[in-house]
């Protein structure tokens, strides 16, 4: 399903964070140009899709979450997010393959330019699953959790290949995951979240994530997020 | 077998998913094993559709290959033969082996080469052959992936070969291919039906199956799916009237469609309605005239130019490029390829022809990257068989084939491979006597090339012939005799023509005049494809002012458009130059153009590696420590490296090959597992400003090749990243083998997982933090070394 691009609002100030600026008082003029340009370019080019699954059958059982008969998950952390939902989505979201396409051509012709738009890409992309977690919980009338991707935690990236596979999302909108259980195109999200009859938080938290020790946002009292929305 | 139903309807079966879940509810492995575990089903499902009124059916092999089968415990062979086994126990005389996409994306956007594609399809395709009466290739969103499928199957069988594609709703495949294209491509590749199904039902399909039909001669399949799928608790469910998508159909076999089936959601009842219209006669198709060459995204039409043809990928006479060739920095050529594209060109002439290397190999890298930054069409420029035989496999779309000589052993070695491929074929018009002496050797040449190719079945549209453009200083009457050649062939033939301009002028001063001159008269002569380059202001120049001229540039829009403001634009140059003369200035803020002007005025003054030293690594640190202090950031810091990227270029293309600029070499990589390198790239950008040569390995790299580059290059210092905790374990495996082979070589380690306690513990030499830390380390590394 596409993901109408005009819901989409980007954080001017998170794209900057991704490209390591704390302040956006830091801004000179011409990366302001080159964002907006960036902006124009993606919003412009880009159409992101995205494919999910409800499944309001399923069993929890010692950090174990089964689906169905053949998509088991052994993680804790998954477990220990999911395990007061009523039901589960698993949702997948790409920004394509020409998003991809245009950060290549842009780093070889005018590097700047292109880390500007892989950043603007990234934050496209994390919108544009919390724009889909949106139009999921509306049509439905439910609240849900915060998105929980493989990568977190312990939930391990081997997963993205059964997600791949129960989502068909080769076919609907053309992401696969790589050897090495990389999303491709790259612009690309696959996530859990829980669905609910009551309201929950969805402020992101470190909690699980492998920096929790080192991190050097932490260290500066910043968060590498968006704390707005998860 | 499609003869046998020549103007009358083939009808195909309709979709097995949706049986399966009707006859096995809950069953959710894959549906292919159920040829073993529940044969009778199978045959079952087969015999309900022939009842219906399907001529053929398809297998269930939709996704039995040996990646999806990976897990299932069983083999291609079993589940493939149990599939025909099932499909022949129907006693049907037509049964069509179904294959569908293997399930991974191909390179370079995922990591499925072209050779274990083939392989994956071969596999499919041998334990079938002998008892199956077609192919059908279908629901495929890549048109490479297609036509690695058709190879397999040309390669691999003798069976007729129907080929379907899935769209998305902007009517491109998800990979991006349009229609045109890839029915053109298809076309060429001589399939025996080429069609679409799946994407959406029936009404989505109809704008689409018209371009499909416009564009190829070949009888023309659909199989969509019922309507859109609805989600209702956790089922897909499809809603759409079997009459309504009858009705569909009607409209689609009065616009030249011809075999029918379904696709998911469609059942018995569906087909049971398409049959009820067998006997009616598909429409009346117009018959194509073009010479379409296309990449995967576009398709050009040489009957609608004059196109240009950029030249500039050829390393004759480039040091640039001969370097970047042999050291694989293919940005360099990307780059050419985007300037070329950004100047004006519609093609693009590729040609890494060079003693010692290995054509084949770079051609099968630089061809899909290419494909992936431009969608430009490519034309393959080489003299090894070999080589261009591997290019024309991984190329995705109808290539252009330069080129074939009129000497009988070449002809023979080159027309088949140009008509298996489906590529148009460049023929010069030269022969076993050498160079043509006149217009009439030329012709008699030229007509040779296309009586030999009409032998290989290849049509006069599918050629551009060369009638040599050699230099006047040497051969007075050439440009005359060229032109006279160039007149009588669009006269008297329907191939195209194309030259290569700039050799009229070899020998003779004011080489641009003589060359734009030449190319006005061949293009009022008719010249379709002139190879040219682009980039040569006079040369766009002239290309600006014929099509204004020509009105081919409506209203003389882009002519004005381009020449408007030369007044302003020069004025302001001239005081940019006057008050931005300091070179260290320019590159600090990050200007381009002054960079470049200040650059060329102090070359006239200064030996290379004193501006080297004095301005351009001055900038750097200047620029560097802004950086570490926190004044500027990313993008500026880039923006300062691509200034001084500019300069170097002018420094080097100065040079000519005396000197180097390097200060040594350095290796990159981004280990196994890791296809982030943005940071890498960062990385590399900096140190190439900073005077060391980058040998640049990419991303998601074993390790062995690591080491084997590392021997081979005899590299001292090596530069590892990784950006995942699942991938830091690899460079730690690399580093141990780089350490236990090349104990000498220094290694350095970046990425936003790396702290320096686990850099040391890894046993890398050094742990850096950002870009810049980076250039410190290699700085002091070759100081000290």
């Amino acid at each position: 399903m596409r993901i109408k691009k005009d819901n989409i609002e980007l954080n001017f100030n998170q794209i900057l964070k991704y490209l390591g600026y704390n302040n956006s008082s830091d801004l000179d003029h011409q990366t302001k140009n080159e964002i907006d340009d960036g902006l124009k370019l993606l919003f412009n080019k880009a159409q992101p899709k995205y494919v999910f699954k409800i499944f309001n059958e399923f069993e929890l059982s010692n950090e174990n979450i089964k689906l169905n008969s053949h998509f088991n998950i052994d993680s804790k952390d998954l477990f220990n997010h999911l395990k007061a939902s009523e039901s589960i989505v698993i949702l997948a979201v790409t920004l394509g393959i020409k998003t991809d396409q245009l950060i290549k051509k842009e780093m070889l012709m005018n590097p700047s330019k292109g880390i500007i738009l892989d950043a603007i890409a990234s934050e496209f992309i994390e919108k544009s699953a919390n724009e889909a977690c949106k139009k999921i919980i509306s049509e439905i009338q439910r609240f849900r959790n915060t998105r929980f991707s493989p990568g977190y935690g312990d939930l391990s990236l081997i997963i993205q290949e059964k997600i791949i596979n129960e989502l068909d999302t080769e076919r609907k909108i053309g992401l696969y995951s790589n050897n090495s259980f990389l999303l491709t195109p790259s612009k690309s999200i696959t996530a859990f979240f829980g669905l609910f009859d009551t309201k929950q938080s969805l402020r992101k938290t470190c909690k699980n994530c492998q920096f929790l020790e080192n991190c050097r946002y932490r260290d500066e009292g910043v968060f590498c997020y968006d704390q707005s929305m998860g | 077998m499609i003869n046998q139903w020549d103007n009358e309807l083939l009808i195909f079966d309709g979709a097995m998913g949706t049986l399966i879940q009707n006859s096995k509810p809950g069953y959710n492995r894959l549906p292919e094993l159920l040829n073993i575990a529940d044969p009778e089903l199978i045959t079952n499902l087969h015999l309900k559709y022939i009842e219906a009124g399907a001529d053929v059916i398809t297998t269930n092999t939709f996704g039995a290959n040996a990646y999806k089968l990976e897990k299932s415990g069983y083999t291609v062979k079993e589940v493939v033969q149990a599939a025909v086994k099932n499909a022949k126990a129907t006693n049907s005389k037509n049964i069509a082996l179904d294959i569908g996409p293997i399930g991974k994306a191909m390179a370079p956007v995922g990591d499925l080469t072209v050779d274990e594609a083939y392989a994956l399809f071969k596999e499919q395709i041998i334990y079938a052959k002998n008892d199956v009466d077609l192919i059908l290739i279908e629901t495929m969103s890549s048109l490479l992936e297609a036509k690695t499928a058709i190879l397999a199957a040309k390669e691999n069988s003798d069976l007729p070969i129907f080929v379907t594609m899935t769209l998305d709703e902007n009517e491109r495949t998800l990979m991006g291919n349009d229609l045109t294209t890839i029915a053109v491509t298809l076309s060429a590749l001589n399939v025996d039906a080429i069609g679409l199904n799946c994407s959406f039902g029936p009404k989505g399909l109809l704008e689409p199956i018209k371009t499909i039909i416009r564009n190829t001669n070949l009888p023309v399949m659909i199989q969509p799916n019922a309507g859109l799928p609805e989600l209702i608790d956790d089922l897909t469910v499809y809603n759409y009237p079997a009459d309504t998508f009858k009705e569909d159909i009607i409209e689609m076999i009065n616009l030249g469609v011809r075999i029918i089936g379904g696709c998911c959601g469609t059942t018995p009842e569906f087909i049971s309605k398409i049959s009820e219209l067998k006997g009616m006669q598909p429409g009346n198709v117009e018959k194509i005239k073009g010479s379409f060459v296309t990449s995967n995204s576009k398709t050009l039409d040489l009957k609608n130019g004059p196109l240009i043809i950029g030249e500039r990928i050829n390393p004759t006479g480039k040091k640039d490029l001969k370097d970047a060739i042999i050291n694989e920095n293919f940005d360099y050529i990307y780059r050419e390829a985007l300037n070329q594209v950004s100047a004006g060109a519609n093609i693009l002439d590729v040609n890494l022809g060079l003693p010692g290397i290995n054509e084949k190999e770079k051609y099968k890298k630089i061809i899909p990257e290419l494909q992936m930054i431009t969608d430009a069409p490519l034309q393959i420029d080489t003299s090894d068989i070999e080589a261009l035989e591997a290019a024309l496999r991984v190329y995705e779309g109808r290539p252009i084939i330069n080129s074939v000589s009129g000497k009988d052993k070449a002809l023979h070695k080159v027309l088949p491979l140009a008509k298996k491929y489906g590529a148009l074929v460049i023929g010069l018009t030269l022969d076993e006597n050498g160079l043509p002496k006149d217009v009439e050797e030329r012709i008699r040449i030229g007509k040779k090339i296309i009586e030999t190719a009409k032998f290989y079945d290849i049509a006069e549209e599918d050629i551009l012939l060369d009638c040599i453009t050699l230099s006047i200083s040497t051969n007075p009457r050439d440009a005359i005799d060229t032109l006279n050649a160039v007149e009588y062939f669009k006269k008297n033939t329907s191939v195209s023509t194309t030259l290569g301009a700039s050799n009229i002028s070899f020998g003779l001063p004011n080489r641009n005049l003589i060359n734009v001159t030449f190319l006005s008269m061949a293009l009022t002569k008719g010249l379709d494809a002139p190879i040219t380059d682009p980039t040569v202001k006079e040369i766009s120049d002239l290309f600006n002012a014929y099509f204004a001229l020509t009105t081919k540039d409506i209203d003389c829009m882009h002519y004005i458009d381009e020449y408007k403001d030369q007044n302003i634009t020069k004025t302001k140059f001239n005081e940019e130059e006057g008050s931005k003369n300091d070179l260290i200035e320019s590159i600090v803020k990050g200007l381009k153009e002054p960079t470049i002007h200040s650059t060329k005025l102090l070359l006239d003054k200064h030996l290379p590696m004193v501006i080297v030293d004095d301005y351009l690594i001055k900038a750097l640190n200047i620029v560097g420590d802004q950086y570490d202090n926190k004044e500027i950031f990313l993008p500026q810091l880039i923006r300062s490296a691509s200034c001084v990227q500019e300069a170097f270029r002018l420094i080097k293309s100065s040079l000519d090959g005396k000197e180097s600029v390097s200060k040594g070499k350095v290796l990159l990589a981004t280990v196994e597992g890791d296809i982030h390198d943005i940071g890498k790239n960062i990385v590399k950008v900096l140190l190439e400003n900073y005077g060391y040569q980058v040998i640049d390995l990419g991303k998601d790299v074993p390790k062995e090749i690591i080491l084997e580059k590392i021997i081979q290059e005899d590299i001292q210092l090596v530069g590892l990243s990784a950006l995942m905790t699942t991938t830091v374990k690899n460079m730690k495996d690399t580093i141990e083998l780089i350490n236990a082979k090349k104990p000498k070589c220094k290694i350095f380690v970046g990425g936003a997982v790396l702290t320096e306690e686990y850099a040391r513990s890894i046993n890398a030499d050094y742990y850096c933090k950002d870009a810049q830390a980076s250039v410190r380390v290699t700085q002091n590394f070759f100081i000290n070394n």
